[in-house]
Formats: C-alpha cells, structure tokens, sequence
C-alpha cells in the first residue's frame, strides 16, 4: 500500500482497485498523456534493473507460447525459434484465447486448427476455412510444404516449411477470385529447413465456396490447389478429438492420414491456471525408459518418427503397421513436463566458502512447496561458484519437480538457467554455475518458474478417418 | 525519441505484426514508468525481483494479447498502464492473500448474502463512485485518479501539479468528502458507510 497514504484514503484505494479492465480504461481517458520524448535514463540500478527486465521479457518471448494459447507449446531447450514463430501465427490470425478460464465461461464453439496444433473459440457460423492436412510440392532437390491456413474474417494466416529451398519473403494467393499478398512476420531457420508464417488482411465478409481451392503463387510458380474446409468444431475439447485427464490436465489428440502411410498427431492441452505450458509430451522423453508411444489394438507399437526442430514439440508422426486389416491405434503419454511461471519466486541463501574451497551444505529450499536440498558448495574463484542441489525428484511421484530458474538479485546479468545434469538419474542431481559478488560471504539469488514432471499416462484412442 | 518519433512508432502495430524490436523500444520507453507504478502498489511486499518479473510480465501481456487493444477506447499507454496495474493486484494478492478484500467483507459490512449479491452491490457502489470522479473538475480529477488509482504519492503529485504537498493533501481531502457526501453508500444495515474517508 501506499506509504503515505493517512486513515481516511484506504477505502479509495480499495474501491478503485475493483474497477473492471474496462470501465478503467475510459476511466483513465486522458489522463495519461504520452511524454514529449523518452524517459531520461535513471540511475545505475534503474537501467541494470531495466535492461533485466527486457532481457527475461524477450527470452520468455523466444522461449514460450502466448500463455492464453496453451495448445501451442514448445521445448525451449531445442525449439526457440519456432516457438516465437507459432505464437507470432497464432497471434496474426488474431486468434483468441484458449484457456481453461475461457473454456469454463464457454458460450463459443471450438475449432480445431489442424497445422497450428491449437484450437479457436469462435462464434457459431463464422467464416473459417482450413487446410485438412499439409501440401507438399517439389521445388529443385528441396521440398515446400504448405503446413497450415486459416482463412477468416479480416485476415488470413499461412504456414510453410521449406526443406533445402530458398527462405520465401513474401508470396500471392489466389482467394475467392481475389489476388492477396501474404508477407512473413516470423521465420525460423536450422540446417538448410526454415519455418515462417505469413498473413494478409482479408475482406470482413469473407465467404469462400469449399469447393474452391486456393493457389499460391511463390517465385512465378503455382503451388496447389489447396483445398480448404470449414474446421471440425465443437461445443468442447474433449468432444473435438481423442481425450483424457490426469491431474487436471486434458490432452486431446487430433490425427491426421498423410501420405506414404504416415499419421500425423497435434496434441493439444487444456491446463489449469497455476501451469502456463506444456513443455513436452515425452517424444523426448526425460524418464528415458518411458517416452510416448503409439500402439495397435493387440498392443504393437508402431514406429515414431523422430522429432524434428521444425515441428511443434506438440506434433509428432507414426507409421502404420503394414495389415490387411484396418488399423486402430492408440496414443500413450506416461509423462508430460510443464512449467508453473507463476508460482512465487524463493530466496536462497548460503554460506560462501573461502575461494578455492568448498564446504558440505545441509540446506533445504523450496518452491511451489517442493523441497530442494543444498548439499555442496565450492568456491572455484572468487566470483565462480557451483552448488550441488538434490531436486528430490522421483519419477514414481505424481509430480515431481525438475527444474528451475535462478536469478541474481541486484546483478545486472541476466537471468539465467544456470544448471547441469550429473548423469544421476533418477535423483536428478545438478550442479548450478553460480556468480557470487566479489568479496561477498554469502551466495544470494532465487528460484522462479518451476517446471516438473507429471506423470500420467494420457491415453488417447485416435480416431482415423480416411 | 521525440514526440514526433513516438506518434510515428506505432507500438500496437509493430507489436501486431511480432517487432520484437518494438518490444524492447517500448520496454525503454514505458518502462520506467511501469515499474515505479508496479512498485507502488507492490510496496511493503514482495520484492524487487518480484516487482522486475511483473513488470516484464505486463510487456508479455501486451505482447500476446495485443489483438484486444481498442484504440478507440484508451490510449497505448494508458493501455500499458491498466495492464500493470492488474498483474501488479494479481501478485499483490497472491504475497498477501488477505489484501483486496477488505472493501468486500469490512467496508460494505455485510454479514449475509450471496458472493453474487455482495459482488453486484459492490460493482454498483464502484460504478457511481466512477460516475462522480468524472464530474470533477480538472486537475481534481486528475488529482484524484493518479492518486487513488495510481498510487502516485503526495510529492510526486505536488511536483506535477505544481502544487504544494499541503495543497495536493487539501484538494484530496476536499474531493473525498464530496464524494463522500455526494454517493452515500451504506451496507446492508445503513451504517456500512462507504469507508471512513
């Protein structure tokens, strides 16, 4: 509360706090005029502090999905840039959030977006035409794949990947006997493979034949037909695909025939308030024994396809098993990693030993209300530190925590990640590389945004149309 | 930056179409301003780490949610503003879970009813308090909003307004009790009085 405030001012403080988004939005009208020039630069701490703050805020940005948009999740340890380019799609449709909030207020349907591996809360009878399954043309030794459109009111999203081509900039489409220019506001590259989205501004009415397909017009060449389709919709998730529940978790599973006896499957995860992602679903998975897996009915497994970088860590491939017979194939997730960024960041403090020394610790921490133990510090020099910490982690637990951040209070690095893995599975013990202050006696920093490992499994009969 | 360059700037379309760049521009140029506003409301809990993520959290929120910004409705700053000022009450409330509800079960002093009654008549009691904020004439309007609703302290205010801290005290102190006179809010049975102002 404010430090000046005197008796007779509490209840105005109260009263204006329960102002809605809304009424304070015309409330404030006026009343915050944009400054003549930017702010003067305040003092040391002041820009330390600042340049901290723009540091995590792109990370996050680089490394997570929209929050409200939980469906598209990434593994940040391999996926970075693709994450930055899903969540910049799924906000250029201008989609709107889905989330468990949205979901339990739900008045809208739900439609399934196949290629965003996300879904879109949408009024019963709007205009929205997508790609069924992905395109893929040869261009030279490489290959383009149209991965994903939307099509709707006011605006239009399209993804592709290019494998051994050129990186496109910008391309044209036919829509509904209109030419449109698609330009990319987000790409990412590895290894001669880029991902990028592309958007354009559409008509408000726009009404397309579904019979009437779309061509892309990339580099002078035609890249279609494209056939879209109006989305599978639904009342609700688990009513729009294959679906399960363990702790609160849904993951519904939404699969797709493609060719050469492929299947692809988007996974998407309606969560609880206190997860913010879903960083994987064990295709890689970190109880190593026990990554997800596809299955026939008689309990033979068909073979995953390897993750790729370009692909949604929400996305995977299987191969049929070769059968006369008509296939019926279920998913099985045992574990999924997730992280809690809003669960309240905790200090640590420990003693810091002389330099070139190291000392046993009996520390514990914790986060989120999960133990953390502080069992060895040494003091390699006299900033460099390295802490061993036992998570506690316990595969067999429903939950169990796995990593965390760390951040230096009053350092103006960045905060950082700082752990590594001991090859001690299943204890999961690290060592954090740590910086102490020059001189200081004490190692000062705190843990934030937990992510653990719950465990399941999630299994997901899929449903396979031809 | 001038004002010039910042009209040009356009933040809610460089943030529509994904500027990361815009992102970080717009982290220097309001966000000094944000994290003093985060700070005031965060002060006496929490810490400055917890104040640093929340106001990173705020340029996140506009970031992905920038679809809903409404132009027509408040200014991009002011937007920026709003969002700080909930995720600040958010993190507020959850380092000290008993704070936000002090209006709720002391000030309107109700003993019974239903969450939706008691929310109802408190939405009802903060949209006439609203009404007679906006009849207040200028800079007591201002005054009153940066104050109450920005949590800007006497001195800051003094400094802006060129008043005197005492005057600044004076004008506060002269609108509460219009206000107070002017709505006369009373709970349930007629002596929950809108706050002792």
């Amino acid at each position: 509360m404010v430090k000046d405030m005197n008796s007779g001012e509490k209840s105005i403080f109260d009263q204006l706090d329960l102002l809605e988004f809304s009424e304070a939005e015309l409330a404030l009208d006026g009343l915050l005029s944009e400054p003549e020039s930017s702010p003067v630069p305040g003092s040391k701490e002041e820009i330390a502090s600042l340049e901290r703050i723009k540091s995590r805020t792109l990370d996050l940005i680089q490394t997570e999905p929209a929050p409200e948009l939980p469906a598209a999740v990434r593994k940040p340890r391999r996926r970075a840039a693709i994450g930055a380019a899903a969540a910049a799609i799924l906000m250029a449709a201008g989609l709107l959030a889905f989330s468990p909030d949205a979901q339990a207020g739900l008045k809208q349907a739900l439609s399934f977006l196949p290629g965003f591996g996300t879904v879109l809360e949408s009024s019963p009878g709007s205009q929205l035409y997508v790609l069924e399954k992905p395109y893929t043309a040869s261009i030279g030794k490489g290959k383009l794949t149209v991965n994903a459109v939307l099509l709707q009111e006011n605006s239009g999203t399209i993804t592709l990947r290019g494998q051994q081509t050129p990186v496109i900039t910008e391309f044209q489409a036919d829509i509904g006997g209109d030419r449109y220019t698609f330009t990319s506001n987000m790409r990412s590259s590895a290894s001669g493979d880029w991902y990028a989205s592309f958007s354009t501004a559409l008509p408000g009415n726009l009404e397309l034949e579904t019979a009437e397909p779309v061509t892309l017009y990339i580099h002078g060449a035609a890249v279609g037909p494209l056939v879209l389709q109006a989305p599978v919709t639904a009342d609700d998730l688990q009513h729009l695909g294959a679906s399960d529940v363990h702790q609160e978790v849904r993951i519904t599973a939404f699969p797709v025939r493609l060719d050469d006896g492929l299947v692809r499957v988007e996974l998407v995860p309606a969560l609880p308030d206190s997860f913010s992602a879903v960083h994987s679903y064990s295709l890689e998975p970190l109880v190593s024994w026990n990554g997800l897996y596809v299955e026939n009915a008689e309990g033979v497994k068909a073979k995953v396809e390897p993750p790729s970088t370009m692909v949604y860590p929400s996305e995977f491939s299987f191969r049929e098993l070769a059968s006369a017979e008509e296939q019926s194939y279920r998913v099985v997730i045992p574990y999924i990693e997730i992280a809690e960024r809003k669960a309240l960041s905790r200090e640590v403090v420990l003693p810091l030993p002389a330099s070139g020394e190291s000392a046993p610790l009996h520390i514990t921490a914790e986060i989120a209300g999960y133990p953390v133990e502080f069992t060895r510090i040494e003091r390699s020099s006299g900033t460099a530190v390295s802490v061993d910490v036992d998570m506690n982690f316990d595969p067999e637990a429903a939950k169990s925590l796995t990593h965390f951040f760390i951040r230096y209070p009053g350092s103006g690095d960045k905060y950082s990640y700082g752990w590594q893995d001991t090859e001690t599975f299943p204890r999961i013990l690290k060592t954090l590389l740590l910086d102490a202050e020059p001189g200081a006696d004490t190692l000062r920093f705190r843990m934030s945004e937990p992510q653990f490992l719950l465990k399941g499994p999630w299994i997901l009969p899929l449903k396979l149309e031809d | 930056m001038t004002r010039n360059d910042h009209d040009s700037l356009d933040w809610p379309g460089r943030f529509r179409t994904k500027d990361k760049q815009a992102l970080a521009d717009a982290i220097d140029f309001y966000g000094p301003d944000v994290h003093r506003l985060v700070q005031r409301i965060l002060a006496g809990c929490g810490s400055a780490e917890d104040a640093e993520e929340c106001v990173s959290d705020v340029f996140l929120a506009a970031w992905n949610n920038i679809g809903r910004y409404d132009p027509s409705r408040a200014s991009f700053r002011t937007w920026i503003f709003l969002l700080a000022k909930y995720k600040a009450l958010d993190l507020r409330r959850k380092l000290q879970p008993g704070l936000g509800r002090t209006l709720n079960e002391a000030t309107l002093n109700m003993q019974s009813g239903t969450n939706t009654e008691r929310e109802f008549l408190q939405r009802e009691a903060t949209g006439e308090l609203l009404r007679y904020i906006g009849q207040l004439r200028e800079p007591d309007r201002s005054l009153f909003l940066r104050r109450y609703y920005l949590y800007e302290s006497l001195d800051e205010l003094a400094a802006a307004f060129g008043f005197s801290k005492k005057a600044v005290e004076s004008r506060l102190y002269r609108c509460r009790t219009m206000l107070k006179q002017a709505i006369h809010l009373t709970g349930e049975d007629g002596k929950g009085e809108l706050g002792s102002w």
